[in-house]
């Protein structure tokens, strides 16, 4: 957009710029700070939705709070580029997820009104918990706020830490960003839960409510903390979920309503003093057609053009590896009714999608919960079933202990599929692949994988049903194959052995997964250079069964 | 181990930390005396460092894992001059 005129957002660079603004220069500046993130995303490409719903609630915190001396943390950190804009990163928001560039996540490095850098979900009531006890123990003063989705509190985590937070009571802001959407729309009782909470009370209108409390300024110094806590619950209905936990519960109100969100978030500030949940309504993709209308809200988009939506994507000869691992997957539950799925809220992340439209009943969404997916999965084996656990990488670590404990000390045959091995480019460190094999390999009575093309990766899916005599599992790269022919079908590799590819004399390299083609390279580049031989293999890795086992399975 | 046992030098590349798939070869290797009788031994892995956004092929020449690169810790390994490779 070379029209995008944003007259007020150019005068401000950081949030204490907001604080001469009036209620309606916000609303002004929150309009244009929409169409600047819209703008920004269509050159980067990256987390659109998340963002766009959350340009009114990223606006009137930073009017009302005191970054960075209160620390706001924004959980997964997906929809922060409208905050980015707003905390003196706005000169570099076109190098959003870009090599050097900002990051597409909150990050502690890049900026002091990013307290607590993100990228996997459900920690943000923790980190704001943590903040708000250092300042109570006399570490950093100010306020913690934690932003979550309603797909995030969805997980474990954000619910430990809401029954830690109830329990020590201090003053602590949790605003939750419900947007009845995950990745995909979100799944499971919480999600239901929360509907019901405002089918209930459809959407309160809380301006006169909370023009009223501070028409009873000045408190509350000197009033009991009681009292002002009772106040807070008043402009609240239902939410026992959350009361039970210790919070008070406060809303829904509409998220995308500034008249609301400014003199509920003042209110609260002001009376807040104890923990405080404050349920807030929004619409992934706001504002912007193309992404309301997507599938996925315009979660995660390519560079795209604004006026028509229409995103720039690059052409390929090859299927990614994601694809084949579910087409083959399908195959092979066609063929093999015990055959389950299991993903952690990314049906589509994962090419799960196409088993979910195949078998239905076979397969489990189950929400933002890699460990509950990890033990429940194990039970699905123990109960005879032949349980495929599809995880990123990255995301397998929250489940570790359950891989450990639940899996391997019980050698159970869960089948690990392992996608985003390895690098992963835009998403970065807090995404990178880089750790299952040495967590997952030196775990005793586990094979461990990794498909070198696209091919071999359609023979491990075959090689994982078969195996049935404990855990095994197999890790792929984000993208595209590498165009290599493929089988009509799986037929399971032998476990321990490596495949040689070229032979030489001096020098072996082996290669375990997707460098294959890399080291090929390098091959030739040597031969070409003569003198030097070499043979490469790909080998299949079994980690420490009982010694023979082990040496066998290297000896290829 | 045959690989091991008729070649001068084993070099293993992985997309993935340290103490993944190199250091189960190793560890195989030592057991088994092999660098008792002098196997020169490399392992490629992601470096000790969490390696910032680009695109994958870029950080992948950060980690050290590209074709020119593996083609230079070859020559290096047989103690060939790598002058004019970018290491
Ligand atoms: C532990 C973990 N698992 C999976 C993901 C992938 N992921 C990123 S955003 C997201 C959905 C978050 O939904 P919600 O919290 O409702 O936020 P919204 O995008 O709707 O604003 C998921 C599953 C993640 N970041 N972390």
């Amino acid at each position: 957009m070379t029209d995008l005129k944003t007259p007020l957002l150019d005068r401000v660079n950081l949030p204490s710029d907001l604080k001469g603004l009036s209620d309606r220069e916000l609303r002004q500046l929150a309009d244009e700070l929409r169409a600047e993130t819209i703008s920004a995303v269509s050159v980067t490409g990256g987390h659109l939705g998340a963002g766009l719903g959350v340009v009114e609630l990223t606006v009137a915190i930073h009017a009302v709070f005191d970054t960075p001396r209160d620390k706001l943390i924004w959980d997964v950190g997906h929809q922060c580029y409208p905050h980015k804009i707003l905390t003196g990163r706005r000169d570099r928001i076109r190098t959003l997820r870009m090599e050097g560039g900002l990051s597409g996540f909150t990050k502690r490095s890049e900026s002091p009104y990013d307290p607590f850098g993100a990228a996997h979900s459900s920690t943000s009531i923790s980190a704001a918990l943590g903040f708000a006890m250092a300042a109570e123990l006399g570490g950093d003063p100010g306020d913690a706020i934690a932003v979550i989705g309603d797909g995030a509190m969805s997980a474990g985590m954000a619910f430990e830490a809401m029954n830690n937070a109830g329990h020590l009571g201090q003053r602590l802001f949790v605003i939750l960003n419900d947007n009845e959407m995950s990745i995909a729309p979100p799944v499971g009782a919480l999600s239901a839960y929360l509907s019901k909470l405002y089918a209930e009370a459809p959407m309160q209108d809380l301006k006169q409510v909370a023009k009223g409390f501070l028409g009873l300024l000045p408190p509350p110094l000197q009033e009991g903390a009681k009292r002002a806590k009772d106040m807070l619950k008043g402009m609240a209905v239902g939410g026992t979920l959350f009361e039970s936990l210790g919070f008070s519960y406060l809303g829904p109100i509409d998220g995308h309503d500034l008249d609301q969100l400014l003199p509920v978030l003042r209110t609260v500030k002001a009376r807040a003093d104890g923990p405080m949940l404050i349920h807030v309504l929004t619409k992934k993709g706001k504002g912007y057609a193309p992404a309301e209308a997507a599938r996925d809200k315009g979660h995660a988009t390519a560079k795209f053009d604004v006026l028509t939506g229409v995103q720039v994507k690059a052409a390929s000869n090859a299927p990614s590896y994601t694809k084949v691992f579910a087409q083959s997957l399908v195959a092979e539950a066609e063929r093999d009714e015990k055959i389950v799925a299991i993903t952690a809220a990314m049906p589509d992340g994962t090419g799960l999608n196409l088993f979910q439209d195949r078998f239905p009943k076979r397969c489990f969404d189950v929400g933002i919960a890699e460990q509950h997916a990890v033990t429940f999965s194990a039970a699905l084996a123990a109960g005879g079933m032949k349980p495929f656990c599809a995880l990123y990488s990255t995301f397998l670590q929250r489940g570790y202990d359950q891989v450990v404990h639940d899996v391997a000390i019980q050698r159970l045959p869960v089948r690990f599929a392992i996608d985003r091995a390895g690098l992963v480019g835009a998403d970065g460190a807090t995404h990178a692949g880089a750790f299952d094999v040495a967590f997952m390999a030196n775990l005793p009575g586990i094979v461990v994988m990794a498909a070198a093309d696209e091919a071999e990766l359609v023979h491990m899916v075959a090689t994982a049903v078969a195996h049935d005599a404990g855990p095994i599992a197999f890790r792929f790269p984000r993208g595209d194959g590498v165009g290599v022919e493929m089988p009509a079908r799986g037929v399971p590799l032998e476990i321990g052995k490596g495949r040689v590819i070229r032979e030489g004399s001096r020098v072996a390299i082996l290669s375990f997964g997707t460098r294959l083609a890399e080291v090929l390279k390098a091959a030739e580049a040597l031969e070409a250079r003569g003198g030097v031989g070499h043979r490469r293999r790909r080998p299949l890795c079994q980690t420490p069964g009982p010694g023979p086992d082990l040496a066998a399975g290297r000896r290829a | 181990m045959q690989l091991a046992a008729g070649h001068e030098a084993l070099i293993t590349v992985e997309e993935g930390a340290v103490g993944g798939f190199g250091s189960h070869v190793a560890q195989l290797l030592a057991d088994e005396g092999v660098f008792d009788r002098g196997l020169k031994y490399r392992s490629m892995v992601l470096p000790d460092i969490f390696i910032d956004q680009a695109s994958p092929e870029a950080m992948y020449r950060v980690a050290g894992m590209e074709a020119a690169q593996i083609e230079a810790k070859v020559l290096a390994v047989l103690g060939v001059a790598v002058v004019g490779l970018r290491a």
